[in-house]
Formats: C-alpha cells, sequence, structure tokens
C-alpha cells in the first residue's frame, strides 16, 4: 500500500490531472484503504496549506461582482421553465378554438406583400406616360382637324 | 405570486450565502494560485469571478463531506482556465518552492500545477514513462511539504 501511496497517483488526482481510470482507482482505494484515505487527506490538507502561503486578498468589489452574477443565473433559472409554461398555455388555450383563421378583423388597415410596393409604383408610372401619350395624340388629332378643315375652306374657295 | 417571489428570494439569499461561505473562506487561496497561473491580477480577478460562477451552479458538489473543498474549487478553476492552458507556454515564474526543485521537478509540477497537463502529454514532451511523471511529481510535493517545514 505504501508503494502505491508513493507512486505520486494521490497527487497526480488531487491536481485533476488523473485519467478516468486512474480517478476511479483512487476512489476505490482510499473506500477500501484507509492508509490511502489518510494520505489523500493529508494531501488535501497540504495543498491548502501551500495554497494559504501563496494567497491574494481579492479586490473589495470582486464579491459585489460574483454575487451579481449568481442573482442573474438564479434569475434566469426561474424565469425560463416559467415563460415557457405559459407560452405552452397559451398554445393550449388558442388550440380549444375553431381550426381556421378569421379574417374579419375591426382593424382599418390590413399587410401587404413588400413587392406590392413596386407594383405600385410601375402602375403609377405607366398611368403618368399613358396620360400624356394622350393628352398628345390628343392634341395631334385636333391640329390634324384643324388642317384638313383649312384645306377644305381653300378648296371651296378655288372651286367659286 | 407572492410565495413564489418569496420562494425566488429565499433560494437566492441561500444559493448567494453558500458560494459567500466559500468565497470568504477560499476566494484569497484561489486568487493566490489564478494569479500564479496568469500573473495579472486583473484577468485573474476575471476567472475568480467565473469560478465562482460555476461554483454557484454545482453547489450540490460543495455540500458532500468527502473531499476537500479547497481542493475542489480548485479543479473548479483549473476547468475556467483551461482556455488559457492552451494559449500559454510560458512556464509560471519561480516562487520559493520551486527554486529547491530540480529541472525536471519544475516541469513537472509546472506542467501540471500551472498548465493543467495530464502525465501522459507531459511522460511523452519529456520522453519518460508516465509512472516517472508520477513520481517527480510526488517528489516536488515533498520539497514544497519540507519547505513548508512539515516534512
Amino acid at each position: 500500500m505504501r508503494e502505491y501511496i508513493n507512486s505520486g497517483i494521490l497527487e497526480t488526482y488531487i491536481l485533476g490531472c488523473a485519467t478516468d481510470e486512474e480517478a476511479k482507482e483512487v476512489l476505490y482505494m482510499t473506500e477500501k484503504h484507509p492508509d490511502v484515505r489518510d494520505a489523500l487527506k493529508q494531501l488535501e490538507t497540504d495543498m491548502e496549506r501551500i495554497a494559504g502561503q501563496m494567497a491574494v486578498t481579492p479586490p473589495a468589489n470582486t464579491w459585489n461582482k460574483i454575487e451579481k452574477e449568481i442573482d442573474e443565473i438564479i434569475l434566469r433559472e426561474s424565469r425560463g421553465p416559467e415563460i415557457y409554461r405559459e407560452l405552452s398555455q397559451k398554445k393550449e388555450q388558442n388550440k380549444s378554438g375553431p381550426d381556421y383563421i378569421d379574417i374579419e378583423s375591426e382593424s382599418t388597415h390590413m399587410r401587404v406583400h413588400k413587392v406590392w410596393k413596386w407594383v405600385l409604383a410601375a402602375i403609377f408610372v405607366l398611368g403618368k406616360l399613358f396620360l400624356g401619350l394622350a393628352i398628345y395624340f390628343y392634341l395631334e388629332s385636333r391640329q390634324a382637324k384643324e388642317q384638313v378643315q383649312e384645306l377644305k375652306t381653300e378648296l371651296r374657295q378655288l372651286k367659286k | 405570486m407572492d410565495t413564489r417571489l418569496q420562494y425566488l428570494q429565499t433560494a437566492t439569499q441561500l444559493k448567494t450565502q453558500a458560494v459567500q461561505a466559500l468565497y470568504n473562506k477560499y476566494a484569497g487561496l484561489l486568487l493566490g494560485y489564478i494569479v500564479g497561473v496568469v500573473n495579472d491580477e486583473k484577468q485573474a480577478e476575471q476567472y475568480l469571478v467565473d469560478t465562482f460562477k460555476e461554483v454557484a451552479l454545482r453547489l450540490e458538489e460543495f455540500s458532500k463531506q468527502e473531499s476537500n473543498e479547497y481542493c475542489k474549487l480548485q479543479l473548479v478553476a483549473r476547468k475556467q482556465l483551461s482556455g488559457y492552458f492552451e494559449t500559454t507556454k510560458d512556464c509560471a515564474p519561480l516562487n520559493k518552492h520551486t527554486t529547491q526543485m530540480t529541472l525536471l521537478q519544475q516541469q513537472v509540477f509546472c506542467g501540471v500545477h500551472y498548465h493543467g497537463k495530464k502525465t501522459a502529454l507531459l511522460a511523452a514532451e519529456l520522453n519518460m514513462t508516465e509512472d516517472t511523471v508520477r513520481k517527480t511529481l510526488k517528489e516536488a510535493f515533498s520539497i514544497i511539504r519540507k519547505n513548508n517545514g512539515d516534512a
């Protein structure tokens, strides 16, 4: 057993660099052999004492930072399931109604697809274009009619 | 709603008090270790905050009596430092304990304690067996104990 203790496996275990198999073995050995358990406890005490000699006092507000983080964790833990529950309940309530979408609405507004913006802009531009063409052809036609009328008058005067 | 709020407040207080008790007892020790690893007090403080945040999530593990609280805390801190371990190759500066060690003992002790290396990796790096690495680590600890006047 002394050989096992002196192998350095306890130091490896306590520093967290033992493999899973080694860690299981150490736990098994500490349960079965009081010598190993005592050696491990002694090593833990040593580790704590060594750390005590190298201790550095934390800045005054460090605990406040940690406390704030812990409060956030607890709030997150408590809020998460609650929101989920509430959402689920709302879904359940909605499910109890009829399975179709009610398109009758009291709202005076409606939502349309964004593509309609361009369609309406195109309709507006084309409308203006056709209006301009209509005015142009109307004026052309009126002018032509006036010319025809003038020609007819000239012809009548020539016949006389 | 009030009952739920009261329950939440009590749960928060209890958890915070439990973590604070651990903090009051071990924060200085842990910060000393973390400073030894990162050599930067501001960065070390952030790792300390992250460590105790993790402790709050794993508080049940600390309610068990079978193993040492400080060693468990140090393992949590090592987990937080794992990203740092991967980025640094520099060995921690020598202290009163490591100056007493041989070069091999320093390499093994710093590799495990300050760089979180596994024995298999160290054995490969130092071209020796894992048994030799463990024994060297044991020798390094013996030197530290001797320095503390305990051997």
